[in-house]
C-alpha cells in the first residue's frame, strides 16, 4: 500500500525534477506532465482502495500532539480528485501558453507550480488543524513568485495584496483560532463530531468569527480583495491557483472545519452563526453586482469566483447534510467551470489580443471552440442543465430550506439570475452581435484548445455523473451521523 | 584519572577557553590561534554535552571551587536549565568561530589575528562562567570579562563606525554592569550571602525590604542593558551591525542569550515572579516585551541596512523570550527556554548568511541588492528560509517557539497576550517579505562591485550544519520542548 504523503511528495519531487532538467526544455515539460499524471493515478490509487486508507499517517511528530498526518476522508478525496485531474490539463494548457507569451521563466513558473498543487493536496488529505496550516501557508508563499510572475511593478504591487491579506488573516485570526482549538478543544485532529463539545459556547462563537475571516482564501467580503488584485499572473495560474486549487483549500477548509471542528450538533446551537451567515450571503450577492460591471473578462470572472466561494462558505455554515453534499459538489462544479472561462480568457487573450468584454463583439465566428467551451462552462456556473453546476446549486437550495432560511435560497437565486446575465453575455456577446471589422479566423493552436473543450465536456460530463459524487457525499453525512 | 578530570568539568568549561585565550597571544601566530580556537570551541561543546551526560540522570551537579564547600566558597551549579544553555551558547560559538576562518569584513591588521581570536575565547570564557557559576559575585565578575572581550570585537569591524558603536556599547554596558553590581551590593548587604541558593532562602525567609525591592530593581535594569531589553536596547542594532560578521553571528548567538538566562534565574530563583514582593515584575517585564515585539519590526520594515535590520529583528524576538520569563509559570519558563534555542540557531543561520551576501556584493544597503538572489541562490535560499523562521511559519522552529509560548500564555490565563505575539509575527512577516521582495523581483539598480568566488568552505559548512538543525527542530522539536521542560522544573524546583 502506498502512503498517502505520496499524494504530496510527487508534486514536490516533480518540482525538483523540473529544476533539474531545467536545460532540456522537452524533458523538463515531459517532466511536468508526468508529474501530473502520476499524482492523478495516485489520488486515483487511494479513491479506488477506500478500504485500505483508513488509517492516519502520521509523517512527523514535531511536539506531542502537533503532527504532520494525512487522513483520506471524503471531502478531502473530492478536493484531492478535482485537482489531481484537473492539473495534467493545466499542464498542457500552462506550457503552450507560455510558450505563445514567449515566456523566459517557465522552469520557476513550473517548478513552483508543483509546490503549490503540492501544498493543495497537503491541505485536502491533512488529518489535523496543523498540518492544514502548514500546507494553507505554504500554498500562499509558494503562489506569491507565480502572482508576480511577470516582475512589473503591477504585478508586484499586487503581490504585496495578496501576501498582505493572505497572511495577515492566516497570522492573526486562523492562527489565533487553532491556538485557542488547541489549549481549549480536545485536540487539533479532524474527527467526525468535532473537538469542541466541552467548550463554553461564548468560545465556540468567537472561534467561528476567526474561522471565517482567518481564512483569507475563502474571500468572504471583505477579504476578498486579493483575488482580483492576483489576476496579473498569467492565465494557468488564474485557471487552476485561482479558480480551483488557493481558493478551493479556502473552502475546503472552511468546509473540513465546520464539519471536523466543529460539528453540525454544535454548529447549529451557536446564536452567532444566524447572523455570520449573512456575510458570505450578501458576498454572494455584491461579488455578484461588482461581477456585472465589470468590462475586464479576467476581473468580471475574478469576482464571480469571490460570488462562487461564498456559496460553498454558506453552505457549510447551513450545516446540514443537504447543504454539505451540495457545498462539497460545488467545489468540483465551480472548478470545472471556472477552469474553463480562465482558459478561454487566456486564449482569447493571445489569440486574439482582446481583454475587454465590449471589443469582443463578433469574435465567436473566429473562435468558435473557445467560445463554444465558454458558453457551455457559463451554464455550468450559473446552474442550467446538461452541466453539472445544477446539481450542487440545487443541494445547496435544499440545505437553505432545511435550516428554514428562505432569504438565503432568495439570495443564492437572484445570484445564479445574475451568473445568467454577466457570463452569457459574454459568449452572445460573441457569437450574435456583428464584428466591428472582418476578422480572419484566429482560433488558437490545438494545445491551447484542447484542454479547454476538455474541461468543458467534463462539465457536461458531470451533470451524468453526479450520483457517485453524491454517494460519496452521503457517506460522509451518514458517518458524522454515527461517529 | 579520566574521572577525576570529568569531576572538574564545570570548572574546566571556563578555565580552558581562559588558559587558551592567554596562549594565543603568547603564540601570536595567525595560524596557531586559529587551530586554537577550532579546538576549543569543539573542546567546550564537548564539555557541555559531557556535563549532561552527567546531569540527565543525577540531577544537579554542585563543584566546590578550590575545595571551599558553599556558601562560603564560591560554587558552580549545573542542572538542567544550565546545560541547555551551555549548549546552544557552545553550539553556537562552534559554528561562528569556523565561519569566522572566512572572510570576516573586519580590520585586523598583520598579528592582530591572535589577539582578536583571543579576546573571542575570553568572551566565550566570561560567558560561560556567567551560566556555570551560582555565586552573585562571581556573575557580575564573568558578565565583564564578556563584555570587555565583547568592546573589542565589535570594535574590530571594517566599517570605522565600529569603534564608535563599540564605544557606545561600553558606556552602556557600563552603566548596566554598574546596575547589576549595586543590586548585588544591597542583596549582599540584606542578606550577607552572595550564594544564589543561600540568596534565595534567605530573601524567603526574611521577607522583603525596600533594599531587596531597589536591588531587584536595578538588576532588570542592568540585566535588561545587557539582554537589550526594549526601552534599553539602543546600542544593539549599532553594535551588530558593524561588527565583523563572525562576531555578529557570535553575539546575537550568544551575549544576549546569556544575560536572558541570568535574568530569568535571578527573577525566578531569588525574587519569583509574581509573589510576595508585592513589585508587578510581571507587568514590568511583559509590558516592555510588547513594545519591543510590536515596535522593533516596524523600525526594521524602515531600516537601509541588511545587518541592522536583522539586529532589529533581534530586538524583537528578545522580546518573546522577556514575555516568556514574566509569565512567570513554569509553562512560560519552557517557552523562553525554547525560544531562546530556536532563535539562537535561526539568527546564526541568518546572520551566516547575511555577511556572505555582504561580502559577496559588497554593500549592505538594501536598495541596492536589487535581483541578487539570481547570482547568489545559496546564501538568498538560507535568508529565505531563515526569514520564514522568524515569522514563525509551521514547518520551523519559530512556530514551535510561538506555539509554546501561546500556550504557555493562554495557560496563564492572559489570552488576551496571544494577540501581540501574533500581530508580532505579521509584523516580522512584513520585514522579511521586504527583503525577500527585492532580492527577488526588484530590478538591480546600480551595478554592484560583486565578487562571484566560489563559498569557502567555512562559509558553506557552518551555514549548512545550522540550517540542517533548523530544518530538524522545525519538524522535530519534542527533544528541544522536552529538556526546556526538564529546566522549568529544574529552576522552580531550586531556590522559592
Amino acid at each position: 500500500m502506498i502512503p498517502v504523503s505520496a499524494v504530496v511528495l510527487i508534486p514536490l519531487l516533480g518540482a525538483i525534477g523540473i529544476v533539474l532538467a531545467r536545460r532540456h526544455v522537452g524533458l523538463r515539460n515531459l517532466v511536468l506532465v508526468l508529474t501530473g499524471i502520476g499524482n492523478l493515478a495516485m489520488v486515483g490509487h487511494i479513491a479506488l482502495n477506500l478500504s485500505g486508507y483508513q488509517e492516519v499517517q502520521v509523517l512527523f511528530e514535531t511536539l506531542p500532539g502537533l503532527s504532520i498526518a494525512f487522513h483520506v476522508e471524503p471531502l478531502g478525496l473530492v478536493f484531492g480528485l478535482t485537482a489531481g485531474i484537473l492539473w495534467p490539463i493545466t499542464s498542457i494548457y500552462a506550457v503552450s501558453y507560455l510558450d505563445a507569451c514567449r515566456d523566459t521563466h517557465q522552469t520557476r513558473f513550473h517548478a513552483l507550480f508543483c509546490v503549490a498543487i503540492g501544498s493543495a493536496m497537503g491541505i485536502a488529505f491533512s488529518e489535523n488543524l496543523f498540518t492544514l496550516f502548514l500546507f494553507y501557508e505554504m500554498l500562499t508563499f509558494s503562489t506569491w513568485p507565480l502572482v508576480t510572475h511577470s516582475r512589473t511593478r503591477e504585478a508586484v504591487s499586487a503581490g504585496r495584496v495578496y501576501l498582505g491579506v493572505l497572511l495577515a488573516s492566516s497570522l492573526l485570526l486562523f492562527l489565533l483560532a487553532i491556538v485557542l482549538v488547541g489549549n481549549y478543544g480536545s485536540g487539533l485532529s479532524f474527527v467526525p463530531g468535532g473537538q469542541l463539545a466541552s467548550t463554553s459556547p461564548a468560545l465556540v462563537a468567537v472561534l467561528l468569527v476567526l474561522f471565517v475571516f482567518g481564512i483569507g482564501k475563502a474571500a468572504v467580503m471583505p477579504l476578498h480583495r486579493w483575488l482580483p488584485r492576483a489576476m496579473v499572473a498569467p492565465a494557468p495560474v488564474s485557471a487552476l491557483l485561482h479558480a480551483v486549487a488557493v481558493v478551493k483549500a479556502g473552502v475546503f477548509s472552511m468546509l473540513k472545519i465546520t464539519v471536523y471542528i466543529f460539528g453540525y450538533d454544535l454548529l447549529n446551537v451557536v446564536f452567532l452563526r444566524d447572523i455570520l451567515i449573512w456575510f458570505p450571503a450578501a458576498t454572494v450577492l455584491v461579488a455578484s453586482f461588482i461581477a456585472m460591471r465589470q468590462d475586464d473578462i479576467k476581473a468580471r470572472l475574478a469576482y464571480s469566483t469571490v460570488s462562487q466561494l461564498s456559496y460553498i462558505v454558506t453552505g457549510a455554515l447551513m450545516a446540514n447534510s443537504l447543504a454539505l453534499i451540495g457545498s462539497g459538489m460545488h467545489i468540483v462544479m465551480h472548478a470545472f467551470g471556472k477552469i474553463t472561462l480562465f482558459f478561454c480568457a487566456g486564449a482569447i487573450m493571445i489569440c486574439s489580443g482582446k481583454k475587454y468584454i465590449s471589443d469582443m463583439n463578433g469574435l465567436g465566428r473566429s473562435m468558435p471552440w473557445t467560445f463554444g467551451a465558454f458558453f457551455v462552462a457559463s451554464l455550468s456556473i450559473a446552474g442550467l442543465p446538461p452541466t453539472g453546476g445544477v446539481w450542487s446549486k440545487w443541494y445547496l437550495a435544499l440545505g437553505a430550506l432545511e435550516l428554514g432560511q428562505v432569504a438565503i435560497l432568495g439570495v443564492l437565486m437572484l445570484s445564479s439570475l445574475m451568473n445568467v446575465y454577466y457570463l452569457l453575455a459574454v459568449p452572445l456577446r460573441a457569437f450574435f452581435l456583428p464584428a466591428p471589422q472582418p476578422q480572419a479566423r484566429l482560433e488558437c493552436r490545438p494545445a491551447l484548445i484542447g484542454p479547454l473543450v476538455l474541461t468543458a465536456l467534463l462539465s457536461c460530463a458531470l451533470f451524468f455523473l453526479s450520483g457517485d459524487l453524491q454517494g460519496l457525499l452521503a457517506d460522509l453525512t451518514r458517518r458524522m451521523a454515527s461517529p | 584519572m579520566i574521572s577525576s578530570a570529568l569531576k572538574h568539568l564545570p570548572v574546566l568549561q571556563v578555565v580552558v577557553p581562559l588558559l587558551v585565550a592567554a596562549l594565543c597571544v603568547l603564540a601570536g601566530s595567525r595560524f596557531l590561534a586559529r587551530t586554537a580556537l577550532i579546538l576549543t570551541a569543539l573542546v567546550m561543546l564537548s564539555i557541555s554535552l559531557m556535563l549532561a551526560g552527567q546531569v540527565y540522570p543525577d540531577g544537579v551537579i554542585s563543584y566546590a571551587l578550590g575545595g571551599w564547600p558553599p556558601p562560603w566558597g564560591i560554587e558552580y551549579r549545573i542542572d538542567m536549565l544550565t546545560v541547555f544553555v551551555l549548549i546552544t551558547i557552545n553550539l553556537v560559538n562552534l559554528a561562528a568561530a569556523v565561519f569566522a576562518l572566512g572572510r570576516n569584513d573586519d580590520n585586523l591588521g598583520r598579528g592582530a589575528h591572535a589577539a582578536f581570536y583571543a579576546a573571542w575565547l575570553l568572551c566565550m570564557a566570561g560567558l560561560n562562567g556567567m551560566v556555570v557559576t551560582n555565586d552573585a559575585f562571581n556573575v557580575f565578575v564573568f558578565l565583564e570579562i564578556s563584555s570587555l572581550a565583547t568592546y573589542v570585537l565589535i570594535g574590530c569591524g571594517r566599517d570605522p563606525r565600529a569603534l564608535l558603536a563599540s564605544y557606545r556599547y561600553l558606556v552602556m554596558g557600563a552603566v548596566g554592569a554598574t546596575f547589576i553590581l549595586l543590586s548585588i551590593g544591597l542583596l549582599y548587604m540584606h542578606t550577607g550571602t552572595l550564594n544564589l541558593t543561600d540568596l534565595a532562602q534567605r530573601i524567603d525567609a526574611r521577607g522583603a525590604n525596600r533594599t531587596v525591592i531597589m536591588a531587584l530593581a536595578f538588576l532588570i535594569i542592568g540585566l535588561g542593558i545587557k539582554c537589550a531589553m526594549m526601552p534599553l536596547h539602543d546600542w544593539l542594532p549599532n553594535a551588530y551591525s558593524f561588527a565583523p560578521n563572525s562576531v555578529t553571528v557570535l553575539l546575537s548567538g550568544t551575549a544576549t542569550k546569556v544575560a536572558l538566562y541570568v535574568l530569568l534565574r535571578f527573577v525566578h530563583d531569588l525574587f519569583g515572579v509574581d509573589h510576595a514582593l508585592s513589585v508587578p515584575v510581571d507587568i514590568v517585564l511583559v509590558a516592555c516585551a510588547i513594545s519591543g515585539m510590536l515596535v522593533a519590526p516596524l523600525i526594521a520594515l524602515r531600516e537601509s541596512n541588511l545587518k541592522r535590520m536583522f539586529a532589529w529583528s533581534s530586538v524583537a524576538q528578545i522580546s518573546y523570550i522577556i514575555l516568556a520569563i514574566g509569565l512567570g509559570t513554569g509553562a512560560g519558563v519552557a517557552a523562553a527556554l525554547v525560544h531562546l534555542f530556536n532563535h539562537s540557531i535561526i539568527k546564526v543561520a541568518v546572520f551566516m548568511a547575511v555577511g556572505i551576501l555582504i561580502a559577496r556584493t559588497g554593500t549592505a544597503r538594501i536598495r541596492h541588492l536589487g535581483s541578487v538572489a539570481h547570482t547568489h541562490r545559496f546564501a538568498c535560499y538560507t535568508l529565505l528560509f531563515g526569514g520564514l523562521g522568524l515569522i514563525g511559519l509551521p514547518g520551523t522552529p519559530g512556530f514551535v517557539s510561538k506555539w509554546v509560548l501561546v500556550s504557555a500564555v493562554v495557560e496563564r490565563g492572559w489570552w488576551w497576550l496571544a494577540i501581540p505575539v501574533l500581530a508580532g509575527s505579521l509584523a516580522s512577516a512584513a520585514y522579511v517579505w521586504r527583503i525577500v521582495e527585492i532580492l527577488w523581483a526588484k530590478p538591480a539598480d546600480i551595478p554592484l562591485q560583486q565578487t562571484r568566488s566560489p563559498l569557502a568552505f567555512v562559509e558553506w559548512f557552518p551555514l549548512v550544519v545550522v540550517m540542517g538543525l533548523v530544518l530538524w527542530f522545525g519538524l522535530h522539536a519534542s527533544l528541544v520542548t522536552g529538556w526546556a521542560g526538564l529546566a522549568a522544573a529544574a529552576l522552580t524546583g531550586n531556590g522559592s
